[in-house]
């Protein structure tokens, strides 16, 4: 058996997400009808994205299990790899391994409250979640859906189409807001950190899910604890540099625990008996 | 070979060894320690080649035959057209390894569970290790750095090898630790070996034993206390970075993927490197030496430990022999157990 030898896929359609366009969403088919049909993942998920001549990436996968016969990546331009995925075309190959990685816990997440905090590219993992969880099939499953989602700026906000929809919904809250507004935003300015503290969402029977920058993260966890929250009721997705995605190549680990196997997903009360080294 | 049935050790006279050898080498690609000193690493066996007589581990390490400084994992092909993805067989790949350490056949058996997870299982590593009979040769007298003792090994110990052989004056004792070793020895065809024999095998490998000593009692539990400690500030203050003790580590299997020439390629790679954590988006984890000397030390006897039940080190000393700034891994452990946590 070789792991390490991808699924061929096309790029089906290219979505750019920003206004400087350094996020794109690409929607990929695998080529052979049996992977697509085989290929099964769970929220929280990353698979490693080839780009023959380049190299590979670990992205998490944003699109929802319950959206059959494509994958999405929402992928910021960064390094060798996302920079060499930025300028492919509708129609181009591209490569995918796993699904690899724990699965948000969306089980034990059943009959509760889920308050998802998101900041900037941060909100790709969620969204696979969001989607998930929103789907006429499981949407009974759950209570109360917030979203609480910031970008730098207007600009900046990935997944605009995806926000007028969940806008529109009776059974979500959305709360949309931007460090810095512009001439045309009128909605909320303000940190998401600062705009969770002032919504204050209960903790009783709730589960929040975050994901964005270090520094977001750092604060809405102190602000979550001052709200309420126990780190058990804290669950977020990490960003690790990987190789190999499947414990082998010995890079992602945080003392013994492996991102790309015991994670990317953990909850703030294992993320506390853990080295702090991510 | 049943349990409780003691193997029964053959006589492999000194001066037939390369002729056995040859009869090996006919059959299957046979792997032999040679070359002196920094040079010594295993090499394909050919009729003439003098097999290293050194005390202790070949410089480089038997890990190498398993899983190459570089190897294709598979070719997507170079051209602009579709890419057309080629993988090597995955296949049992038979060869005999003769004359590797203990200590090396012992990390081999470490980088099993690495390689061989169920979940992921590794065809290459499997197809190699899968297809190969160790005959390992025990030692009789240690190298200046061995400390095998220290970490759960043996200088004679049998642990992952399939035929150990044991050097007596004249002659080397073979016995069968596996069956596939208990096959590969009938082969031979070689005569049994007298209580005397016996007797000399016992004294030679009881020679090896005389190591360095470090204690490690309690290690792996106390360094779980120890990822804050303030020892890291020192420990590392000489490190220079280098990685070469991390290529000679025949527990180390970090790598690198990479494409280059329409190969995907797995090469090693060092968690001693800056760039080895680093994301793309400029953060890193692991910035600087501190946290790269404390992964390094950590990972052997701790985060390994806490995973596999034991630490991922044999005490074969290379990298202690190696390091230009003699940082030597036994007083940085003798240091670490010393230290109040």
């Amino acid at each position: 058996m070789n792991p390490y030898l991808p699924h061929l896929a096309t790029i089906q359609e290219i979505i750019p997400e920003t206004a400087s366009q350094d996020v794109k969403t690409f929607r990929v088919v695998f080529t052979d009808p049996e992977i697509r049909r085989s290929f099964t993942y769970q929220p929280g998920q990353f698979a490693e994205v080839s780009l023959f001549g380049a190299g590979e990436a670990p992205i998490s996968i944003t699109s929802s299990p319950t959206q059959e016969g494509y994958l999405e990546f929402s992928v910021k331009r960064a390094g060798v790899v996302t920079t060499a995925l930025h300028y492919r075309q509708v129609g181009d190959p591209v490569g995918i391994r796993g699904p690899y990685g724990n699965n948000f816990p969306y089980r034990d997440m059943e009959g509760q409250n889920i308050v998802f905090i998101g900041g900037g590219i941060g909100l790709a993992p969620l969204r696979s979640l969001i989607t998930f969880v929103l789907d006429p099939a499981n949407r009974s499953r759950y209570a109360g859906i917030s979203i609480i989602y910031g970008a730098r700026s207007p600009g900046d906000l990935v997944f605009k189409w995806e926000l007028e929809r969940w806008g529109e919904r009776d059974d979500v809250d959305l709360q949309v807001t931007v460090d810095r507004g512009d001439d045309e935003w009128t909605g909320r300015v303000g940190f998401v950190p600062q705009i969770l503290l002032d919504l204050a969402p209960r903790p009783d029977n709730t589960v929040t899910v975050t994901c964005g920058p270090p520094i977001m993260i750092k604060f809405v966890l102190q602000n979550l604890e001052k709200l309420g929250f126990t780190p058990a009721q804290i669950v977020t997705t990490l960003e690790m540099r990987m190789k190999c995605g499947i414990g082998k190549c010995g890079r992602c680990n945080i003392g013994s625990s492996y991102v790309c196997q015991d994670g990317p997903v953990y909850t703030y009360e294992q993320l506390r008996k853990m080295p702090a080294e991510y | 070979m049943r349990r409780g049935e003691p193997a029964v050790a053959r006589l492999l006279a000194e001066n037939e060894l390369d002729s056995i050898l040859a009869r090996v080498a006919e059959r299957n690609a046979l792997w032999v320690p040679a070359g002196d000193g920094e040079q010594s690493a295993f090499a394909l066996y050919r009729p003439g080649l003098a097999l290293r007589q050194e005390a202790g581990p070949t410089r480089r390490t038997a890990k190498e035959i398993f899983f190459p400084r570089t190897e294709i994992l598979f070719t997507y092909g170079e051209d602009d057209g579709p890419p057309r993805l080629e993988a090597p067989p995955a296949e049992v790949l038979p060869a005999v390894v003769y004359g590797l350490r203990p200590c090396d056949a012992r990390a081999l058996t470490m980088l099993d569970p690495v390689f061989e997870d169920p979940g992921y299982p590794d065809g290459l590593w499997g197809g190699r290790r899968r297809g190969a009979t160790l005959v390992g040769v025990g030692c009789t007298r240690p190298s200046r750095a061995c400390f095998c003792t220290s970490v759960g090994g043996d200088p004679a110990g049998e642990e992952g090898l399939d035929v150990l052989v044991v050097p007596i004056p004249g002659h080397y004792l073979a016995r069968a630790v596996t069956d596939r070793g208990e096959e590969w020895l009938q082969a031979l065809d070689l005569p049994r070996a007298g209580p005397d024999h016996e007797a000399a095998a016992v004294r030679a490998a009881a020679a090896g034993a005389g190591l360095a000593v470090v204690d490690t009692e309690g290690l792996p539990a106390k360094l779980e206390r120890m990822f804050g400690h303030a020892v890291w500030e020192q420990l590392h203050e000489r490190c220079l970075g280098c990685a070469a003790c991390t290529y000679l580590c025949p527990t180390c299997h970090c790598f690198d993927i990479v494409d280059e020439g329409g190969s995907r390629l797995r090469n090693w790679d060092s968690c001693m490197f800056p760039l080895f954590t680093l994301h793309a988006s400029g953060h890193n984890p692991r910035l600087s030496g501190k946290e790269r000397m404390r992964q390094r030390i950590m990972h052997k006897f701790s985060y390994y430990p806490q995973r596999q039940g034991r630490p991922a080190c044999v005490g074969c000393g290379r990298c202690v022999e190696v390091c230009p700034v003699n940082l030597d891994l036994r007083s940085v452990l003798a240091q670490l157990k010393g230290v109040e946590a």
